[in-house]
């Protein structure tokens, strides 16, 4: 078992990856981090369907979500998570540029672990990811159970 | 017999007057003669015959009297029974015409004489002889008055409805019936309940189309929230960079001081400040500047979107044919740059916006355009035709196609399938499907993952004082070929 767990960044925007990851070891997680630019890759690499590299047994993941991406958008990648065997306990952080109360239950019923807002602005976008490093330190390996 | 004591309690008040009518006649004429016991004998005789000669006269007057009483009565009730205002049927059990007054007669349209003997059943229509049969039974068993309505046979003018009241006679041998006709009545009722009928389908309409537009309403209350929901999602995007990035350029800044304000020896401070100056700042500044043209990018496409839901419509009837060719010679250069063919068949008119129907079209020629798959020559192809109140044009390319669960969100806000294909806010569908519904149009598709897609709308047809399209695929083509 690998100890740290990797952080999964399902991102299309290149400047919200940039800044997510800038935010995140500002926030001091150090956690290794791997990028997406769509739910596609995304699940590509969740369920080993395409033919780049593929999630691997012995590591804990805990996945970065953003919800409105091309191709396969963010919701869609978040049920099949929760409807796989081996994946539906893995912790999800749901990043969204809205607070749509709409999405926000969407969401809740598919247990994310946290619902974060994308701050406007570096310090903001920082304090806001917080919670991500809380949930590496006490428990990385277990989300929630649906 | 009452009637024979009456009379003879007449004749006996007729001889008693007599006679003194003869004595008062003798007592004037006794004084006049002399008494002889022969003339007394005749005078006796005389006087005898006399009295009947008076009481025969008396007789006389008094039964003429009586007869024109009779002749009076009779024609009373003569009256009375044939004229009287509602028909008059005796039946016996089995229904047999036995008496019939005028009237009666006349409401069947038979004469008296061709009633008398026949069956009252043979005057009811085939669909009430059931219940007349019935109704016959029940006033035959009860004592008491019955009532029904039936309609009757007549030759012409259609049934005659008749309202029967009727009751059995004593012995119960035989029933007494009065028919009234109550077509005019049942005409009117009939009236009454068909404006109704006409009333209530009216307002069964009327809310029928009360629910329609409160689905309307509903559905685009949605349309609204669901835009302001993406829009101020996708305005937010390029603000979350402007922002974060404005934020690092305002760090490097501050440690661009510190390098100055920390260190003496050039080469160290040009070791310090080459990173922030090389990469991090432009980087910054590059996220910053395609961010704010995202962004601008965004506010126009919204208000695009917005001219198109509130820019006033003139709804004319519309030759496609000389529009779309225009559209297509403006997108002339883009379809030479694909290396596409764009055929436009023989388009029947409609009734629509030109303005808007052209950038319906623009945008849906840009849509194909957009997404042809590069394995092979892209074809477009622009037809329409005829259906019912409506017309239906459709853009039809060869191109990537749209996979069936992607179907239903193409025309939604912002939405781009595939954001590495070329440029584009994904406003294009958006503004075709809200500036149909406008034009009191529909949009959907069809599509094969690469195959193509097909772009159905549909519009109001126009009636066009000009002759009508004439065959739906009459190819006057005109292709734009690079």
């Amino acid at each position: 078992m690998k100890e740290d767990a990797v952080i999964l960044l399902a991102e299309d925007d290149d400047g919200h990856a940039t800044l997510t990851r800038m935010a995140l070891r500002e926030a001091g997680v150090n956690n290794e981090i791997i990028r997406f630019r769509d739910g596609q890759e995304t699940v590509d690499f969740l369920f080993g369907t395409g033919q780049g590299p593929s999630r691997e047994a012995d590591v804990h993941y805990l996945l970065l979500l953003d919800l409105r991406m091309p191709k396969v958008d963010g919701i869609a990648v978040f049920r099949r998570i929760r409807q796989d065997e081996q994946l539906r306990r893995m912790p999800v952080v749901v990043l969204s540029t809205t607070d749509n109360p709409h999405e926000i239950e969407t969401c809740k019923n598919l247990h994310c672990s946290r619902y974060i807002v994308k701050a406007a602005g570096y310090k903001a976008l920082a304090e806001a990811l917080e919670p991500v490093r809380l949930l590496l330190e006490h428990n990385p390996t277990t989300g929630p159970d649906p | 017999m009452k009637k024979d004591t009456k009379t003879s309690a007449q004749a006996v008040e007729l001889r008693r007057r007599a006679e003194e009518g003869l004595s008062e006649k003798q007592r004037s004429q006794r004084s006049e003669a002399g008494d002889q016991s022969t003339e007394e004998e005749t005078q006796r005789l005389v006087h005898e015959l006399q009295v009947h000669q008076i009481e025969l006269e008396m007789q006389n007057e008094e039964l003429q009297r009586s007869r024109a009483e009779v002749e009076a009565i009779l024609g009373q009730y003569t009256d009375l029974y044939d004229f009287a205002p509602v028909g008059y049927f005796t039946l016996d059990r089995d229904g047999t015409i036995r008496q019939v007054n005028l009237t009666g007669a006349r409401l069947l349209g038979v004469e008296r004489s061709g009633l008398v003997n026949r069956r009252f059943g043979l005057f009811v229509s085939a669909d009430s002889r059931p219940a007349f049969n019935a109704f016959l039974k029940k006033v035959l068993e009860s004592q008491a008055k019955e009532t029904c309505e039936l309609a009757l046979r007549k030759e012409a003018n259609g049934p005659l409805w008749a309202h029967v009241e009727a009751a059995a006679t004593q012995d119960g041998q035989a029933c007494r019936a009065a028919v009234v006709n109550i077509t005019e009545r049942k005409r009117a009722e009939a009236e009454v309940h068909a404006a109704q009928e006409n009333l209530s389908a009216e307002q069964r309409r009327g809310q029928r189309r009360l629910k329609k537009v409160i689905r309307e309403l509903e559905h685009r209350n949605r349309d609204l929230q669901d835009f302001v929901h993406a829009a101020s999602h996708d305005l937010r995007a390029p603000l979350v960079n402007i922002c974060g990035f404005g934020d690092l350029l305002g760090l490097a800044c501050q440690r661009a001081r510190a390098a100055v304000a920390g260190t003496q020896d050039g080469e160290s401070l040009r070791a310090g400040l080459r990173p922030l100056l090389d990469e991090e700042i432009p980087e910054s500044l590059e996220y910053i500047r395609t961010s704010s043209s995202k962004m601008d990018a965004l506010l126009t496409g919204l208000l695009n979107v917005s001219r198109i839901g509130s820019a006033a419509l003139t709804i004319e009837p519309l030759d496609l044919n000389r529009m779309v060719a225009e559209v297509v010679k403006s997108t002339e250069f883009s379809v030479e740059q694909a290396g596409a063919t764009v055929q436009v068949d023989a388009l029947p008119p409609c009734r629509g916006d030109a303005n808007q129907l052209g950038q319906v079209f623009s945008n849906l020629l840009d849509n194909a355009l957009k997404y042809l798959d590069p394995a092979r020559p892209g074809v477009i192809r622009v037809s329409g035709g005829q259906n019912r109140n409506e017309v239906i044009y459709c853009v039809e390319d060869n191109g990537i196609g749209i996979d069936s669960k992607h179907q239903d969100v193409v025309f939604g806000l912002f939405h781009r399938l595939n954001p590495s294909r070329g440029s584009g806010l994904g406003l294009g569908l958006t503004i075709v499907r809200r500036s149909l519904d406008r034009q009191g149009g529909k949009i959907w598709l069809e599509s094969t993952p690469n195959q193509g897609s097909k772009f159905f709308f549909s519009l109001p047809s126009a009636q066009l004082s000009e002759s009508a399209p004439s065959k739906r695929h009459r190819q006057s083509e005109t292709e734009v070929r690079r």
